[in-house]
C-alpha cells in the first residue's frame, strides 16, 4: 500500500525523463519497411493501368488492389513530413523527401501541402481555429464518414479545402497553387481517360478508390485518435484507442498517441514505444484507457 | 495563371460533370445494351443527365 503510493507519487520531471528515454531508443531508427512500402505500394497502382487496360487483369480486381493501395499510400509519406527517413543535412534527406513526394501521387494532395497542414495540426491539435484537421471532429464513426464525405464537396470550406486557409495562415500559398496545378493535371487525365472510352478504368482504378482511401485515411488518421477532439492539452487531445480491425487494419493508429508526443518515432516502432511507455502516459493523464 | 485555375474550380461541378460523368454514364448504357432510348445517343443521354445532375451540384455547392 505504502509502496503503490510512493509509486504513485512520482514527481513530473521524473516521469518525463522516463518517457524521453524510451522515446529516445526508438527514435534514429532506420524504417526499412516504410521506404520499401513506399516504392512497391507506388508500383503496385501504377502497374494497375497496363494490366487493366490491356485486359490482363480484370476491373474489379483493380478497383480493389487500387483502393488498398491507396489508402496505404499516405503513411510513407508521414514518415517523410516528420523527417522520420533522415533528417534535412544528412546524406539521405533526399531519400525522404522523394519518398515524400511519390508516394502521395495518387492521393493528388501534394507533399508540400501535406506536410506543412500536418505540422500545423501538430501544433495546434483540436483547436477549432488553428487545427486544419479539426472538421474531422464528428460524434459517432457514422457521423465522421458522413463529415469525410460533406468536406469534399464543390461548395465545402473545410476539409481538403480548408487545407488552402492554414496554407496561406503559414505563408504558403505557393502551395495552394501547387495543389491547384496537382488536381488539374489529375483530372485532365481522368477527362482524358474517360473521353477516350476508358471511363470505367478511370473511375474504379483512381476516382473512387481515392475517395474510399480519403474517407479511411481521415477516419483513422484524424477521427478515432483524436475523438471526441475537444481538449487541446498535449497529454489529452490524443489517445490510444481498440480498433475492431487491429492496428494494422487501422493503419497503425492505434497508438497515435506515441506519435503525437513523440513524432519522430517511426510508425513501427510506436506498438513497441506505447507499451514500454504507457504506465507512465497513464500517470502523466494521457488517454490510454481503451488499450 | 492562377486566374485560370480559379475560374476552372469555380465551375468544377459543371467541368467534372461534362468531363468524367458523361462519358461514364455513355459507356455504361453502352455495356448494358441500353441504346436508342427516344432515339436519342447514348453520348448525348449522358452529357443531359451528367449536365443536369452537374448543375444541381453547381448551384447547391454538393452532389449528395
Amino acid at each position: 500500500m505504502i509502496e503503490n503510493e510512493i509509486k504513485g507519487s512520482e514527481s513530473p520531471e521524473s516521469l518525463m525523463r522516463q518517457e524521453r528515454e524510451i522515446a529516445r531508443k526508438h527514435i534514429g531508427k532506420f524504417p526499412y519497411f516504410a521506404v520499401i512500402w513506399a516504392f512497391t505500394n507506388l508500383a503496385v497502382w501504377l502497374s494497375l493501368w497496363p494490366l487493366v487496360l490491356l485486359d490482363i487483369l480484370p476491373l474489379w480486381a483493380g478497383f480493389i488492389i487500387a483502393t488498398i493501395s491507396i489508402s496505404l499510400c499516405y503513411l510513407p509519406s508521414h514518415e517523410a513530413q516528420h523527417d522520420i527517413i533522415a533528417r534535412p543535412g544528412e546524406k539521405l534527406y533526399w531519400l525522404n523527401e522523394l519518398i515524400g513526394h511519390l508516394s502521395v501521387i495518387p492521393l493528388v494532395t501534394p507533399y508540400r501541402a501535406l506536410r506543412f497542414t500536418h505540422l500545423e495540426h501538430h501544433k495546434h491539435t483540436n483547436d477549432p481555429d488553428f487545427d486544419p484537421d479539426y472538421s474531422t471532429r464528428a460524434s459517432s464513426p457514422l457521423g465522421a464518414i458522413w463529415k469525410s464525405l460533406v468536406d469534399r464537396q464543390p461548395g465545402a470550406t473545410e476539409g481538403l479545402n480548408g487545407y488552402a486557409n492554414a496554407l496561406e495562415r503559414v505563408g504558403r500559398p505557393e502551395v495552394v497553387t501547387e495543389t491547384a496545378i496537382a488536381n488539374l493535371i489529375y483530372f485532365s487525365i481522368l477527362f482524358a481517360l474517360a473521353w477516350s472510352g476508358y471511363a470505367f478504368e478511370a473511375v474504379f482504378i483512381w476516382w473512387l478508390p481515392r475517395h474510399i482511401a480519403i474517407t479511411y485515411i481521415q477516419f483513422f488518421l484524424s477521427w478515432a485518435p483524436h475523438h471526441p477532439a475537444d481538449e487541446t492539452e498535449r497529454y489529452r487531445n490524443t489517445r490510444s484507442f481498440r480498433s475492431r480491425l487491429g492496428n494494422i487494419g487501422s493503419l497503425g493508429m492505434q497508438y497515435h498517441i506515441v506519435h503525437h508526443l513523440h513524432p519522430r518515432i517511426p510508425l513501427y516502432r510506436t506498438p513497441m514505444a506505447y507499451w514500454e511507455m504507457r504506465d507512465i502516459l497513464e500517470k502523466r493523464g494521457a488517454r490510454v484507457d481503451e488499450l | 495563371m492562377s486566374t485560370i485555375i480559379k475560374y476552372i474550380f469555380e465551375y468544377g461541378a459543371l467541368v467534372f460533370a461534362f468531363g468524367l460523368m458523361a462519358p461514364l454514364i455513355a459507356q455504361t448504357l453502352v455495356a448494358f445494351g441500353i441504346i436508342g432510348i427516344f432515339g436519342l445517343s447514348p453520348f448525348f443521354i449522358g452529357c443531359l443527365i451528367a449536365g443536369l445532375y452537374g448543375l444541381f451540384a453547381q448551384v447547391k455547392g454538393r452532389w449528395i
